[in-house]
C-alpha cells in the first residue's frame, strides 16, 4: 500500500464577505471604466519582511483574454501572480500596500479567502496532482465545496477533463493513480482540477516550463480555448509563448511594472528600451 | 548582463552584407552610365555579368535571414531588422537589374554624331547620391536621412518629365536617330524606376527604426 494521502481540512465560510467596506472607491466615470476590467490592482506595494519585492504596481486585467508577465528571474512576476488570490497570505514575512480588485472588490478587506480561490484558481510550474486517482483529483476541489453526491460530480469530472481537452486520453484510467500519466497530461489534469469548482478567473505559473514541445503546444491550444470563458493570467520565461497566446503582456524589472501594453505592441515596437533589450535578449 | 551575443554579432554581420550588396549596386549604376558615355562596350558587359554577384548576394542574406528566423525567433527592433533587410534586398536587387538594362542599351546604343543631353547625368548624379545616402541611413538608423531621401524622389520623377519631353522633341527633329534617342529615353526611364526602389527602402529604413508605418500620402 502507498502513503495515505490526508485531504487538509478547510473550513468554508458561510457568507460572501463582500461588504461596501471593500468595494472599489471610485468616481462614476471610473465605475465604468472598472467595468471593463475583472482585476485591478492599484499602487500595490509588497514586502517579504524588509526587502521590497513589488513597487506600485497598477494593472488592469481584461476579462476574457489572456495576459501573460514576463520580466527576468526575481522580478516579481511570480509574487504579483500570487497577490491575486492571496497565495502570499501562506508566507509569514509577506506584507503589502495598495488595492487589488477582483470584480470591483478589494479581496484584501474581510474577502472569503476560500471563496477567492474558487474564483481565482491556480495552476503551477511544475504538474502537482494528488496521489489520488485521476477521478478523485479533479472530484477534490467540488468535494471540498461541498458536492457529495455521485451522479453530480461524476458530470463535474467528466465535464472538467473534457474541457481541459484530457478526456480522450484518461476516459479508461479514471480509477488509475494520476501519477502515473505524463507530464503534460498531468498538468492538464492540474487545469481540469481548477475548472472543476467553476472558477472565474485562472492564474498560470510557468505552466509549460516542465513540459516537452508537443505538450507545451497542447496546453497553448488549451489556453486559447479557455479564454472564451475564464480570464487566464500567465507567468512565462518563454518569449516566443508569450507573443503566441497573450492578448496583453506586462514586463516586469527589479519588481516594478516597466510596460504592460497589448503582446502584438510589445513584441513589435515596445516603447521602453528596457523591454526592448529584455525581450530580445540583450540582458537577462 | 549581455546575453545573445552571437546573435546579435549575426545580425551586425547581416548588416554590414546589406551594406556591402548596396556598394556593389551603386558600383553597378556608375558603371552602366559610363559604359553609356563612353561607350564602352566591354565595361557594359563587366556589369551585366557583375549582375549574377548582386543576385547571388541577394540570396545569400535571404537565407542568412532565413535561417535566423527559424532558429532565434527575433522580435521588436531584431525582428523589424530582419524584415526590412529580406524587403531592402528584394529593392537592391531589382536596382541592380536596372543597371544591367542600362548596360544593356549601351551595348545596342549606336551613338554616331548623337550628343548625350546633360540631363542624363544630373538624373544619375541624384538617384547615385540617393542611394549612398539611403545606405548611409540604413546603416545609422537615420530615419530624418530616409525621409529627406524619399523626398528626392519628386525631383527625380520632375527630371524625367522634363527627359521625356525633350526625347520626344528630338525624334520628331530628327528622325534620324529614333533607334538611339529611345534607348537613351529607356535609360531615363530605368533611372526613374530605380529612385522609386530607393523610396521604398527609405520607407523601410523608417519602418526599421520607428515600427511605424508613415503615412506617405500626407
Amino acid at each position: 500500500m502507498g502513503t495515505t494521502f490526508t485531504l487538509p481540512k478547510f473550513k468554508q465560510c458561510e457568507e460572501n464577505k463582500t461588504t461596501s467596506e471593500n468595494k472599489i472607491n471610485m468616481t462614476e466615470e471610473d465605475d465604468t471604466a472598472a467595468m471593463n476590467f475583472k482585476i485591478i490592482t492599484k499602487n500595490l506595494d509588497l514586502f517579504y519582511g524588509d526587502f521590497q519585492a513589488l513597487y506600485d504596481i497598477s494593472m488592469d486585467i481584461r476579462p476574457n483574454k489572456v495576459t501573460a508577465l514576463i520580466g527576468p528571474s526575481g522580478c516579481g512576476k511570480s509574487t504579483f501572480l500570487r497577490t491575486l488570490n492571496r497565495m502570499n497570505d501562506l508566507i509569514a514575512s509577506v506584507h503589502l500596500n495598495g488595492n487589488v480588485y477582483y470584480d470591483q472588490t478589494d479581496i484584501y478587506k474581510n474577502y472569503d479567502v476560500i471563496e477567492l480561490r474558487k474564483r481565482i484558481g491556480m495552476v503551477f510550474q511544475k504538474p502537482n496532482p494528488f496521489p489520488m486517482t485521476v477521478f478523485d483529483n479533479v472530484a477534490y476541489g467540488p468535494r471540498v465545496h461541498g458536492i457529495k453526491k455521485k451522479n453530480q460530480l461524476h458530470d463535474i469530472v467528466e465535464k472538467s477533463i473534457k474541457k481541459a481537452a484530457l478526456w480522450d486520453e484518461v476516459a479508461d484510467r479514471l480509477h488509475e493513480p494520476a501519477l502515473g500519466l505524463s507530464g503534460g497530461q498531468q498538468q492538464r489534469l492540474c487545469i481540469a482540477r481548477v475548472l472543476a469548482v467553476e472558477p472565474d478567473v485562472i492564474l498560470m505559473d510557468e505552466p509549460t516550463s516542465a513540459l516537452d514541445p508537443i505538450s507545451t503546444a497542447r496546453i497553448e491550444d488549451l489556453i486559447e480555448e479557455l479564454k472564451q470563458n475564464y480570464t487566464i493570467i500567465i507567468v512565462t520565461h518563454n518569449m516566443q509563448q508569450a507573443g503566441r497566446i497573450s492578448d496583453f503582456t506586462g514586463f516586469f524589472l527589479n519588481g516594478k511594472l516597466i510596460e504592460m501594453g497589448k503582446a502584438k505592441d510589445i513584441f513589435f515596437n515596445p516603447a521602453d528600451k528596457r523591454t526592448e533589450d529584455y525581450i530580445c535578449g540583450r540582458f537577462g | 548582463m549581455k546575453t545573445r551575443v552571437h546573435f546579435h554579432e549575426k545580425l551586425n554581420d547581416l548588416k554590414m552584407d546589406v551594406l556591402a550588396m548596396g556598394g556593389l549596386v551603386e558600383e553597378a549604376i556608375g558603371k552602366a552610365i559610363h559604359s553609356l558615355v563612353r561607350n564602352d562596350r566591354s565595361l557594359a558587359a563587366k556589369v551585366i555579368k557583375d549582375d549574377e554577384h548582386i543576385n547571388e548576394k541577394e540570396l545569400v542574406i535571404e537565407d542568412q535571414c532565413i535561417m535566423l528566423l527559424a532558429t532565434e525567433q527575433p522580435v521588436a527592433g531584431d525582428l523589424r531588422l530582419i524584415i526590412s533587410i529580406l524587403k531592402t534586398i528584394r529593392d537592391l536587387e531589382r536596382i541592380g537589374d536596372y543597371a544591367a538594362h542600362m548596360a544593356k542599351a549601351t551595348v545596342n546604343f549606336e551613338a554616331g554624331s548623337l550628343t548625350l543631353h546633360e540631363d542624363i547625368f544630373r538624373i544619375t548624379e541624384v538617384c547615385v547620391s540617393m542611394l549612398k545616402d539611403t545606405l548611409k541611413a540604413f546603416s545609422s538608423g537615420d530615419v530624418d536621412l530616409a525621409i529627406a531621401v524619399k523626398e528626392q524622389d519628386d525631383i527625380v520623377d520632375s527630371m524625367y518629365l522634363q527627359l521625356f519631353n525633350e526625347f520626344l522633341s528630338d525624334m520628331k527633329s530628327d528622325p534620324f536617330h529614333i533607334k538611339q534617342v529611345s534607348a537613351l529615353l529607356l535609360v531615363a526611364k530605368y533611372l526613374e524606376r530605380l529612385a522609386d526602389h530607393i523610396t521604398n527602402i527609405c520607407e523601410e529604413i523608417v519602418f526599421m527604426c520607428t515600427g511605424k508605418r508613415k503615412d506617405w500620402a500626407k
